[in-house]
């Protein structure tokens, strides 16, 4: 065997490279062959003096500044796609003007990703082509020149029957399109696509244009639900604080209520905690009073014991007409 | 992976960096280490700190649980290094001043024996300093070689999917640093 097989040989035994049984033969060579030992014993020695250099030890202190400077690295990361919506609104605003018009455009733009998610059709082939079934309450939307066109992908396509003598065939397909629809936000449907989409896995950022959409006409009970539902539910920090932003000026529904209540004593965000206590400073009711006693004590964030204070002080002061 | 990692995952493949910091607070001073060892200085392992570690966040929603979480992320670590050199390289010459001993933790002294004498100390600690020179003095892909395995312990196999190369490549960066090494060391050696 040459030098350098033999040297290659000693350096897989020294890094634990070699098999049992390799390992057991090489030692037994090692005992055997004195221009091996040879080589094993200067390379052994070269193998101690490098490792007198070992893995570094980070200090504490670095750790924890390269940690804040992460933190402060993924807020910015996470605010850039929060912010896309304002950078896009920019751009709308040049073409096409009025924010009113920024927001049609905007729910069109939502409407039309979550139509092309969620769309399911039922065609039956006869003379004609007919829309039978949407999963959402928008039937009628999709026109029948979309059908087949090069703008809609097939993602799943069942036969359901088909008939031989008469050659009539029922066809079920998951088709993924892209639809765009106008109207004003005040809509129904496109409240009612957004409040699904605020209950969807699209992304938090599609979540959060929804809530932002929906906070500046909350037309309907169903839209109170869907920010509920986003408070209690949203794994985003950032989608609650907006729910409870919205949901804030209708802190007197006992619904309402009972989600900020929930949200004020179990978020584990103090943000949206803190944005909890701001919707709820002014409600003169008295669980929520009991909820801001407890939290004047307990709550881990100076803020929000001082706000809880606060708003307990003035709650009493209002109620007797002096201070307790 | 435990349940609770799977769970941290999900959260922060939706955006949830909190999540995400949790995630990685186990692992990421070894990243830190890593990047220390590569580049000799708080500066510039800090950067690679951050630029592993936002991508590996704006990577995440991609990462399909296939493989064990450590090894993705610290994969990425590993390149981040590996380019952060090649980058860095083609701007400027490398110092290869003494790598800033600030940063090491105050305890990286213990591990040697307390049987031995002040001055055994003293002189392991100024040779300590003076193979990581020389270390500095390797290519950016025999060192990480080096630093993974003879100085983390990463096997062979385990370094070269880190790197993304053969086994065999790893073998040849490992022993051609270690001949580099040698020669760069030899007056301390045969001292």
């Amino acid at each position: 065997m040459s030098k350098d097989k033999l040297k290659e040989e000693v350096l897989l035994y020294l890094y634990g490279e070699l098999s049992e049984e390799d390992k057991l033969s090489f030692e037994e060579d090692l005992a055997k062959y004195d221009n091996l030992r040879k080589i094993y014993e200067a390379e052994k020695k070269n193998h101690e003096f490098f490792s007198l250099s070992t893995e570094k030890e980070i200090s504490d202190s670095l750790l924890q500044d390269s940690r804040s400077e992460l933190r402060r690295r993924l807020k910015e990361e996470n605010n850039s796609s929060l912010t896309d919506s304002s950078a896009s609104g920019g751009l709308l605003h040049l073409l096409f003007g009025s924010p009113s018009k920024i927001v049609a455009a905007l729910s069109m733009l939502t409407f039309g990703i979550l139509l092309g998610k969620f769309v399911s059709i039922q065609i039956d082939f006869d003379n004609s082509i007919e829309v039978h079934q949407l999963t959402s309450s928008i039937e009628g939307i999709i026109s029948n020149e979309l059908l087949g066109s090069a703008d809609m992908e097939i993602a799943d396509m069942k036969i359901i029957a088909y008939d031989a003598e008469s050659e009539e065939i029922t066809l079920s397909i998951d088709a993924v399109t892209s639809v765009a629809i106008r109207g004003n936000i005040s809509n129904h449907k496109i409240q009612t696509i957004l409040a699904a989409a605020l209950q969807s896995d699209l992304g938090p950022s599609i979540r959060l244009k929804s809530v932002d959409l929906l906070q500046m006409n909350i037309g309907n009970i169903e839209i109170v639900n869907a920010l509920i539902y986003a408070l209690k539910n949203d794994d985003n920090p950032g989608v609650r604080l907006k729910a409870v932003e919205a949901l804030g000026p209708y802190s007197d529904n006992s619904d309402v209520k009972e989600a900020l209540l929930n949200t004020l004593k179990f978020d584990q965000n103090a943000g949206v905690r803190i944005q909890a206590i701001l919707a709820l400073k002014d409600n003169k009711d008295p669980k929520v009073l009991e909820v801001l006693k407890q939290k004047m004590e307990s709550d881990e964030n100076e803020y929000i014991r001082d706000q809880s204070r606060e708003s307990v002080s003035d709650w009493t002061i209002n109620k007797t007409g002096r201070e307790i | 992976m435990k349940d609770r990692e799977i769970e941290l995952i999900h959260k922060a493949q939706k955006g949830d960096s909190f999540a995400f910091e949790q995630l990685i607070s186990s692992y990421d001073r070894q990243v830190l280490s890593l990047a220390y060892s590569i580049v000799g200085n708080s500066d510039d392992a800090q950067d690679i700190y951050q630029e592993a570690l936002i991508s590996a966040y704006k990577a995440l929603p991609k990462f399909r649980m296939q493989s064990d979480f450590f090894t993705w992320l610290y994969r990425i670590a590993v390149n981040k290094a590996i380019n952060f050199k090649r980058k860095k390289l083609q701007y400027q010459v490398e110092s290869i001043t003494k790598p800033d001993s600030d940063s090491y933790g105050s305890d990286h002294d213990l591990r040697i024996s307390s049987s031995e004498t002040p001055e055994e100390v003293t002189i392991q600690k100024e040779m300590k300093d003076i193979i990581e020179e020389a270390v500095l003095l390797l290519s950016t892909q025999e060192r990480m070689a080096f630093v993974l395995c003879h100085q983390q312990g990463y096997k062979l196999h385990e370094a070269a999917e880190l790197m993304d190369c053969t086994l065999g490549t790893v073998k040849s960066y490992l022993f051609r640093s270690r001949e580099k090494l040698k020669v760069h060391l030899k007056p301390y050696m045969e001292n």
